[in-house]
């Protein structure tokens, strides 16, 4: 488990895309908190950590498909998404608690690793980085707001339920799929 | 040693494969022979734990690869392409692949060197040409310096001088004792490198045995292949 973990950490940070987005999240959350938008700067910053989610799980099925290597080097498949999820806390944990102190509001950190998770565990059933951003972004800034405004008596899960749901749906499609 | 005994893998309503069943022994080179989707990716993808077999089992050293817990150490995969992903440098490969197996960091180097690309190790895989490519794969798939060689169509994209160097590398690598299995569309490339020869056709095993044997009365390996596929080599 450890070596599985290790690995994972090597592979997020010597990927530059990642790196990239948590720059142009703390940029943009910056740069919008001094504009000092109504509902504050966390909703831009969580569309970065959400970028950020997708890659951490999608870049495996990118060109290249390095998912392969990956199940060659640790075949046991619930260890290995035990490990990615550790290793991608690990990592990212650290920037997405810097996006939301950037923001002003520390306390939105624990919703925002929601979000990154949950925007992993999008990728990994979507395995396709830009289809995956193009389903977290639609439901987060469209969907979820159209629901808010237009029925506002329906009473929509709790964050912590919808990301518990999607993260258990890709461990169960995770292990079950031929890769 | 491999071990497969009655792999069937359907997918949709096409058989895959059908109780497919052979074994490669240690100290020989395997040569596993069948036209283009034949069978031989599909057969072994499911050794690797990569898909799942509806029925039968592939086993490496009495063990499902699935369930070993440190692979690399055990048996070396190349599959089509490198593995690595197209932004990353072959060194920063290597090292995550390392680290998963609790394997040393200076056999990154080691693997680099053997198989020639220690100059290039810190360009990004995505600018690798296709034969750099297949020798980053067979780095990977020697990190462990695993008894079990399993190599998926190894010579494609090489030239001529690559083609050399992997045949006798393969030829070194049973000599020294490994289990070598690899599978190739191109005879010649076969009857140069195998001791043992399996030929599968649609999903089945229609030859298996020593090279001498699976030629018999032909005059080469081709015209054993072909009369054992039905010639098939017109349709296209």
């Amino acid at each position: 488990m450890i070596g599985a973990v290790k690995a994972e950490v090597s592979k997020l940070v010597t990927l530059p895309s990642p790196a990239i987005t948590v720059a142009l999240t703390w940029a943009v959350t910056v740069l919008v908190r001094q504009a000092d938008p109504p509902g504050g700067a966390v909703p831009y910053s969580q569309a970065g950590v959400l970028v950020l989610g997708v890659l951490a799980a999608g870049h495996e099925y990118q060109r290249g498909g390095q998912i392969r290597a990956t199940l060659l080097a640790v075949p046991r498949r619930p260890l290995l998404f035990a490990a990615k999820t550790v290793a991608l806390l690990v990592t990212a944990g650290p920037a997405v608690f810097v996006a939301a102190l950037l923001a002003g509001e520390p306390g939105a950190t624990g919703g925002l690793l929601l979000d990154l998770l949950l925007a992993a565990g999008v990728a990994t059933i979507v395995r396709h980085p830009v289809g995956a951003t193009a389903v977290v972004l639609t439901a987060y800034q469209i969907v979820v707001p159209l629901i808010r405004n237009g029925l506002p008596d329906v009473a929509l899960p709790p964050a912590p339920v919808w990301s518990a749901a999607i993260i258990a749906a890709a461990a169960v499609t995770f292990h079950r799929r031929d890769a | 040693m491999i071990t497969i005994e009655g792999l069937t893998r359907v997918r949709g309503r096409a058989r895959v494969l059908h109780e497919v069943g052979f074994t490669a022994r240690p100290g020989r080179v395997t040569g596993f022979l069948g036209p283009n989707g034949a069978g031989k990716t599909s057969t072994l993808r499911v050794l690797l734990g990569l898909d799942r077999p509806q029925a039968g089992r592939a086993l490496i050293d009495g063990r499902r690869y699935a369930d070993l817990e440190r692979p690399l150490t055990v048996a070396g995969a190349l599959l089509d392409g490198s593995g690595a992903h197209r932004s990353r440098t072959a060194r920063a490969h290597l090292r995550w692949m390392a680290a998963s197996n609790g394997l040393p960091k200076g056999r990154v180097d080691e693997v680099l060197e053997l198989v020639g690309l220690a100059p290039e190790a810190g360009k990004r895989a995505g600018k690798y040409s296709l034969g750099m490519s297949r020798r980053l794969g067979l780095a990977a798939a020697l990190l462990g310096d695993p008894p079990v060689l399993i190599l998926d169509e190894p010579v494609n994209g090489l030239d001529p001088a690559g083609i050399r160097w992997m045949r006798a590398f393969l030829r070194d690598s049973a000599a020294e004792g490994r289990t070598v299995l690899l599978s190739s569309h191109l005879m010649g490339e076969l009857a140069e490198t195998a001791d043992d020869v399996v030929i599968i056709d649609h999903g089945t095993v229609v030859a298996d045995g020593t090279l001498a044997e699976v030629v018999g009365e032909h005059a080469t390996l081709e015209d054993a292949f072909l009369a054992r596929t039905a010639g098939e080599g017109a349709s296209w």
